[in-house]
Order: C-alpha cells, then sequence, then structure tokens
C-alpha cells in the first residue's frame, strides 16, 4: 500500500511520541475518498483524514472532532448537502473544462497590446488559441471571449490583450486546472454541512470569517503562519477560551529559538519577557530557578524542559486565546504585535493564528458577549456549543457576478499547487 | 411537555441566547448521537442531539423541529423559541438502556440512546502552542 508523508517535519516529530490511536472515518458523500489512517500507517498519532491526492490534498481533524464534524451535526439521513467551497470549485472546475481545456495550446508570441479592431497574423493566432473561428479581425466576438478569458485567469475584465494575459496563455489551461482540481480536492474533504454557525480562516488573503446561516456575518484579519512554518490546514471544533492565559512554547521553538535569546540575555532576558522553566508537561509541574537549567543542553535537545511565559501586556498569545484541542499546538489567539494587523500580507507567526479582533470573536463564540477575566491566570471558560472551525488555503476562488464569471487566484505562499511527487513508504 | 417541540419553529431557536456550560464532560457522550423518548402517554420523540448544539426532534409522524441543547448544570436542556424544557442528568447515558427522567415540566418520559461517544480523551499540552 502506498504511504504518504501527510505532516510537515516540525509537526512531524512532535506527534511521533504519542501512542497510535486508530481511527475508522469517512466522510459520507466523498464516494472517491482514500480514507487511510494516515498517521497510523506512519505509526503517528492523532490520525488524520487523508484523500486521495499527492499527500498536499490533506486536512487535519483530530479525531475526536472528526465524526462530530462530519456526522455529527445533522442527523443520520439527512438530505445530501454539498459544502459552498466544493459546490462552487465543482461549478468553476466543470466550467474551465468546458471553456479552455481542449483547445489547441498553441504558444503566442509577445507584441504590442490588441484590442477591438486590430488585425494581422497574431490576431489570427490568439483566434486560435481562444478557440474562435478563423479571421485576422478582432471583432465583438472576440472581444467578449477575451473578457471571459481574463475573468477565468484572474486578470481584471477588459477587452485588452495584454502582456498579463499572453502570459496566462502561455502557461496553458493544465496550469490553471490543476490549481482549480487542487482547490477542489481540498473543499471536497471539508464536511458536506459545515454547520449553522461556524469560523473560517482562510490562509491565503489572511481572513477570519464568521459564517451564520451561510452569510458572513464578520470577518477581520488575521495573521497566519510563515512559510517557514505554515499553519496547516485543518477543521475542528473550538471549544473553550482561555483568558489570561500562559504562552506554552513549543519544544521545537525553544530549541530552535528561544533558548539561545536565553542563553544569550540571561536572567535579564527572561525578567523582561515573563518566561519561565517548569519541570514538565504535567498539571504539577514546578517552576525551576533558570539558573538550575542547563539551556545548551536544552539547545542541543539534549535536556528537557518546559517554557511557558506569564499572563501579562507582552504575552505571545495577548489576552486570550481559543482553544480547538489538538496535538498540532494551533490555536487561534490575541496578540500583542497589533501592527501586523495593517499589513497587506500578513505572514508572521509559528504557525498559529492570531486575531485582529479578539474581542469581537469571542463575543460571536459565546453568543453575545466575551467573558471577562477574573484575573486568574490561564481561566478557562467553556463555550456553550463547540463552534467548527475550518482553516483552508484556497488559491481559486470563482465568483459569479450577474452575467461576469470570473476566478480569483491568490498566492500560492506555501507552495501547496505544484505537483509533487508521493513520498512511498517501505 | 418535551413533544410539543415538534410543533415549533426550528431556525429562531438556533440563534437563541447561549446558557451557561457548567460541565466539560457531562452530556458529552450524546453529541452528535439520537436519544429515542417515550412519553407516559405514549407518544415517542427521537432527538437527535446534534454536535455543534443544534438538536433535531422528530415524532413517528415525520415532523421534525430544531431546538438548541445544553448542559446547565446537573441538567440536560432543550430550548425552542422561548420555551426550554430541563432534565436531571444523573450520569453517562449507556447505548440500549433505557432511562427515566421527569422533566422541570414535571413530564414523565423513558430515555433510550441508540449509541454514545466513548470518553473524550484530553489532548495533553505536549506541544504547547506554536504562536
Amino acid at each position: 500500500m502506498r504511504r504518504v508523508n501527510v505532516l510537515p517535519r516540525q509537526w512531524a516529530s512532535a506527534v511521533k511520541r504519542k501512542n497510535v490511536r486508530m481511527m475508522a472515518f469517512k466522510k459520507p458523500f466523498f464516494r472517491q475518498a482514500i480514507v487511510l489512517v494516515g498517521a497510523g500507517l506512519l505509526g503517528l498519532c492523532p490520525s488524520i483524514v487523508l484523500a486521495k491526492g499527492d499527500g498536499a490534498s490533506t486536512i487535519y481533524v483530530e479525531d475526536g472532532d472528526a465524526a462530530l464534524l462530519y456526522e455529527g451535526q445533522l442527523p443520520p439521513g439527512s438530505e445530501s448537502v454539498v459544502n459552498p467551497f466544493e459546490r462552487d470549485l465543482a461549478a468553476a472546475h466543470a466550467r474551465y473544462v468546458v471553456e479552455w481545456s481542449d483547445l489547441p495550446q498553441v504558444k503566442v508570441p509577445s507584441g504590442s497590446d490588441l484590442s477591438l479592431g486590430s488585425s494581422g497574423a497574431r490576431v489570427a493566432l490568439l483566434r486560435q488559441r481562444l478557440g474562435l473561428p478563423e479571421g485576422r479581425s478582432f471583432d465583438a466576438e472576440m472581444e467578449a471571449r477575451v473578457r471571459l478569458f481574463r475573468g477565468m485567469h484572474g486578470l481584471s475584465v477588459s477587452g485588452l490583450i495584454d502582456r498579463a494575459m499572453i502570459t496566462a496563455l502561455n502557461r496553458g489551461a493544465g496550469h490553471y486546472q490543476r490549481i482549480i482540481q487542487r482547490n477542489l480536492d481540498y473543499a471536497s474533504q471539508l464536511p458536506s454541512y459545515l454547520g449553522y454557525r461556524y469560523a473560517h480562516v482562510d490562509i491565503t488573503n489572511q481572513r477570519l470569517q464568521l459564517i451564520e446561516d451561510g452569510r458572513v456575518i464578520d470577518e477581520m484579519a488575521v495573521v497566519a503562519g510563515k512559510p517557514a512554518t505554515p499553519t496547516p490546514v485543518m477543521a475542528g471544533l473550538v471549544r473553550h477560551a482561555v483568558l489570561s492565559p500562559y504562552w506554552n512554547v513549543p519544544t521545537d521553538l525553544l530549541r530552535k529559538t528561544y533558548a539561545q535569546r536565553i542563553i544569550n540575555g540571561g536572567s535579564a532576558y527572561l525578567r523582561r519577557t515573563g518566561f519561565e522553566a517548569l519541570s514538565d508537561w504535567s498539571d504539577e509541574a514546578r517552576v525551576l530557578p533558570a539558573s538550575s537549567v542547563d539551556w545548551r543542553a536544552v539547545e542541543r535537545g539534549e535536556s528537557d524542559v518546559r517554557l511557558r511565559q506569564k499572563p501579562g501586556p507582552g504575552n505571545g498569545m495577548g489576552k486570550v486565546k481559543f482553544m480547538f484541542p489538538n496535538a498540532l499546538g494551533i490555536y487561534l489567539h490575541d496578540t500583542a504585535s497589533k501592527q501586523l494587523f495593517s499589513k497587506s500580507e500578513r505572514l508572521f507567526s509559528a504557525g498559529c493564528v492570531r486575531v485582529e479582533r479578539p474581542e469581537d470573536f469571542g463575543a460571536w463564540l459565546f453568543n453575545g458577549q466575551m467573558p471577562q477575566p477574573s484575573g486568574a491566570p490561564e481561566e478557562q471558560v467553556s463555550l456553550p456549543y463547540p463552534v467548527p472551525i475550518y482553516i483552508t488555503y484556497f488559491t481559486a476562488k470563482p465568483i459569479a457576478n450577474g452575467d461576469e464569471f470570473q476566478i480569483i487566484y491568490r498566492d500560492d505562499f506555501y507552495d501547496l499547487d505544484r505537483p509533487k511527487a508521493p513520498q512511498l513508504g517501505g | 411537555m418535551m413533544n410539543r417541540f415538534v410543533m415549533l419553529a426550528g431556525a429562531a431557536a438556533m440563534t437563541a441566547a447561549a446558557p451557561a456550560y457548567a460541565d466539560n464532560h457531562a452530556g458529552e457522550e450524546l453529541r452528535g448521537q439520537t436519544v429515542d423518548m417515550m412519553f407516559a402517554d405514549g407518544t415517542r420523540n427521537s432527538v437527535f442531539f446534534g454536535s455543534t448544539g443544534v438538536a433535531t426532534i422528530s415524532n413517528t409522524t415525520g415532523q421534525s423541529a430544531n431546538a438548541n441543547w445544553f448542559m446547565q448544570g446537573d441538567q440536560i436542556c432543550l430550548r425552542a423559541a422561548s420555551a426550554t424544557e430541563c432534565w436531571d442528568y444523573s450520569g453517562r447515558f449507556a447505548a440500549g438502556q433505557s432511562v427515566s427522567m421527569t422533566s422541570s415540566c414535571n413530564s414523565a418520559s423513558t430515555w433510550t440512546a441508540r449509541n454514545v461517544n466513548a470518553p473524550r480523551q484530553r489532548v495533553a499540552p505536549t506541544m504547547g502552542e506554536r504562536g
């Protein structure tokens, strides 16, 4: 059986330590899905819902949440539904194939811009490339075709053939069809019914949307993971918030970044930042004198210690973190670095999602009002109902706008659209 | 009375104000599961306790309505529009085992869960938060 490497390296090392738990789970309407206990095959935990594809098309779902999200939201036997992402992308894919896939993929030489009224040999070649009857004139029919092409290839909608359009033409239909197909693969792995109320983080535009009854009732900016530490595509259930939180630093970040800072900055650094060392990860962990820790050994991975940052103004989690418990250590949280939200591209985190307006998000999660902190550290407050959250990575977004049909393509920051060779296990 | 819920409009119930949530584990075995209820007068309902707090109540004639379900202290409650009915929750339900319940409206019923979730395993904070 083919084994697929499904976890980025920085997570795989962390989850290998845990025991294997198996999950038999299947999305009811996704007949083509090959549902493997992917992590189990690799000796990893928790289990992974792994659909067909090359390993990049994988959505992470904690096994405690999978059945609740995919089968537990509607009564058994409910009318089949298709999630809106899958519905729109399937329609876009079908339209793309009909309009562009079977045309002659001839290369078009660069040259001056062309528009209604132009004529000549390049126009003749372009007519062939666009699937129009033979001719040498840029007529109204060609202009309409150009508008459709531009709209479906992420270009501004106009009747102009410019350099950007020539580039898109010469990339070929396969390039765009692959992108739409990959997006469709991801969408089809989401639950068919996403929920009456759910939160949606789209990594590619770094936005959080709050959805009720199919409508976006609020949205805000988020900061997502850097390409080196990407935010995973995942689904889960937000179950509680933590007020005045600690930030528990993952071991790999401690070794890679923070141990060196502590070595360089010493006790002054620890005092300034509010970090403290603990004996272990249990609830009974003891605070250790920093001087008793061999930080160089920690950096080399030869000694383990738990590093956490106390609640306060500079805490990495800000005033609140929103928890959908998962073994990847991925959560939504507040941040002290508010200035990052004004940037047009917001990929700065180590994988977590920082929320621009945590008070508003919290109020929505709690159906009206964000709980007020008592002042106690790490104060856990359960939501009245678990709220589904979907963290997606869509680089193609279809938009139907009257007679115009467009597909917006977003930057592939994490390089997931490029075809990759599958890694075969022994 | 519980069986009146099937007559209530469902959509409005989904936006009802949220109650407090006392225990992280009470009632979790019913999340995403269906319970058959039989009332003293012979009326039968089934209640699907949706995983995200929306309950679907059905009767034997095929009518159904939505409500919110939630735990409140040591009670399990259903709320549709402005009507709320709660039952004492004395412990985990087991699949196929009937439990006699009396509601806050003094309505007696027998609840039988068709299936239940296994106890939820805590995700140990061995990873921390990636930040």
